[in-house]
């Protein structure tokens, strides 16, 4: 378990390329890529106590991330920059397209066997919520997956949020879906992060992006959406980014292994408090919204929030 | 010393009960009366000239004592004369880079402290205003107490009612500019006419002058700006070995303005996510605000 001090802000993409040259005069460091497919699981049953007046209803029950290596098989090459160019042109794919200019988009894509030597290609993962076609295999009982539970973070009047998140990784298993249904969970939604990470003394900057199944949330398309193939055996989907308007997000953290160590995370806060200032004007970090990280099933203030707005 | 004043001692009196009687002969000393001062009107002036004395000299101060290092207090901008003067005049042309700090007073701060002035003043006018009859009849003068020959020079400091020279100047400075700028306006009053053409057009450049000259402050601190700017502007991303090879860092400001993105984005207008939208999705998937996707 550890305890996360964090700070996030988001930057259109027109100041990514500033972002990425000061991040690496700041840290002095080469960005390292940061690549990792999620897929939230959340409780088979609903779990639903009665509520007792004058009773304290101490059980919650959470939503879980299950999250491995995302290795895009015809995707990057080993140099970032022109990855990053590669971010930049790809995933046209607006929300609101519709079935033919996702086609016309993606129709290149679907023969992506062949290494392209434009980088116009979008980006591909293999999605493990769909069945996959016949012909074709899945990594899902090769990778090594890690299970993620966090808490909603520390309420009240702070410079940074702190959140306790609980981890643990499973190393070898024959059916992880099995596995997963065992635990009493099942698969929500899936999605992909992409991007980069630099360090500076203890603290993680993260800056990425979120990728989505193209076709996803405009009705089921039949046959599982347009531009998907198979990349050596494997299913692979071709992605849109969940953010339409192409920002991207920029989180900087501190993990702090123990609980009771005060020490420490008065120093975290303290480099993350540096760190605003010296980033300020070119990125505005902030305390994230506590609410948007509760990961709780059926949290009342999360109801609550939704119902206000 | 009593210390009425009559600004316009010509005009006849309109009310003579306000006059102090003269002063009773030596030889009856001690009777002091103070009921005809008009305490009231005197003491509703008192706090706004108080106010306003206060204010003008915070002012002036915030202009003066500026903390500035010792060794060179100004810019080392040889060229930018009158603005060396304004600060110090302590200018170090070959000033180095480490003890080079720009001193100005915060100029939010300056725009504040203008408008509480103005309205000080304001209030300063409409309480003279109020009083006015009072005051315009009323003459200052000193009583048999007052020791005339020790203290000449204060009193005549404190009875004179002629503007000194200077002030006289920045009276006339200021009608000339104001009625040249409004017989500019094209707005031809009965005081423009007693003019002769060419005072008018005199003073119609002096005051073309003085409102410019705010214009031109601002165009040399854009310029000093610029020049400071080029200089700190670190520019060194690319090593060595990348320059011979050719690399260019160009587009910076200008992947924003792809203007086929552009367009195409006003016709599909999406709808950006807050990093709050970002993370409640990867909190709560589904059940999220974006729970379709």
């Amino acid at each position: 378990m550890v305890q996360q001090l964090s700070l996030v802000s988001s930057i259109p993409k027109s100041q990514y390329k500033v972002l990425m040259l000061c991040l690496e005069s700041y840290t002095g460091m080469n960005p390292h890529p940061l690549r990792q497919h999620t897929v939230i699981l959340k409780p088979k049953y609903p779990f639903t106590p009665e509520m007792a007046a004058g009773k304290v209803n101490q059980i919650e029950s959470y939503r879980i991330r299950m999250t491995r290596v995302w290795d895009n098989p015809n995707g990057f090459s080993s140099n970032l920059k022109s990855s990053s160019e590669q971010q930049q042109n790809q995933v046209k794919t607006e929300p609101s397209s519709d079935s033919t200019s996702t086609s016309a988009t993606t129709s290149g894509d679907t023969d992506n066997s062949k290494p392209s030597p434009s980088s116009k290609q979008g980006l591909k993962g293999e999605p493990i919520l769909d069945t996959f076609p016949p012909g074709t295999e899945s990594t899902r009982n090769s990778s090594i997956w890690t299970l993620q539970l966090s808490d909603i973070p520390a309420g009240g009047k702070r410079t940074v949020s702190i959140q306790n998140i609980y981890e643990t990784t499973i190393y070898e298993t024959d059916d992880i879906m099995g596995y997963v249904d065992e635990l009493g969970y099942t698969p929500d939604i899936e999605f992909w992060n992409n991007g980069v990470r630099f360090y500076y003394n203890d603290i993680v900057i993260e800056v990425f992006r979120l990728y989505v199944h193209s076709r996803g949330g405009h009705g089921q398309q039949a046959g599982g959406g347009v531009g998907n193939g198979n990349v050596n055996g494997v299913h692979q989907v071709s992605l849109r980014l969940l953010d339409g308007s192409e920002n991207y997000q920029v989180k900087c953290f501190v993990n702090v292994s123990k609980l009771n160590d005060l020490e420490n995370v008065a120093r975290g806060a303290k480099q993350l408090e540096n760190l605003k200032n010296d980033l300020s004007g070119l990125l505005n970090l902030d305390v994230p919204d506590r609410i948007s990280l509760d990961s709780r099933v059926n949290s009342r203030i999360v109801a609550g929030n939704i119902n206000k707005k | 010393m009593s210390s009425q004043e009559n600004n316009n001692s010509r005009q006849p009196s309109q009310q003579p009960q306000q006059h102090v009687p003269p002063p009773p002969p030596p030889r009856q000393p001690a009777q002091l009366t103070f009921q005809d001062i008009p305490v009231s009107a005197l003491e509703k002036l008192r706090p706004s000239l108080n106010q306003l004395t206060h204010s003008l000299r915070a002012f002036n101060d915030s202009f003066i004592s500026t903390p500035v290092p010792p060794p060179s207090a100004s810019l080392p901008l040889s060229g930018s004369s009158s603005y060396n003067k304004t600060n110090t005049g302590t200018s170090t042309p070959n000033g180095n880079r480490s003890d080079m700090r720009v001193d100005l007073p915060n100029y939010n701060n300056l725009q504040n402290q203008f408008n509480v002035i103005l309205s000080q003043l304001e209030s300063l006018v409409r309480t003279l205003d109020a009083s006015r009859s009072v005051l315009q009849s009323t003459n200052v003068f000193p009583n048999y107490e007052f020791n005339t020959t020790q203290f000449e020079g204060l009193l005549t400091t404190l009875l004179r009612k002629k503007h000194l020279p200077e002030v006289d100047a920045w009276i006339d400075e200021s009608i000339a500019i104001t009625t040249a700028t409004t017989s500019a306006g094209g707005e031809d009053g009965s005081d423009g006419g007693q003019m002769s053409e060419q005072a008018k057009e005199q003073a119609r450049v002096n005051a073309n002058r003085v409102v410019n000259a705010d214009d031109e402050f601002s165009q040399e601190c854009f310029q000093i700006v610029q020049e400071k700017l080029a200089e700190f502007i670190f520019g060194g991303y690319l090593t060595k070995e990348e320059i011979e090879k050719g690399m260019k860092i160009t587009e910076f400001g200008n992947a924003g303005f792809n203007k086929k993105k552009i367009l195409e984005r006003s016709k599909n207008p999406v709808t950006e996510l807050s990093s709050s939208d970002v993370y409640q999705f990867i909190s709560q998937g589904r059940d999220a605000k974006l729970g379709g996707v």
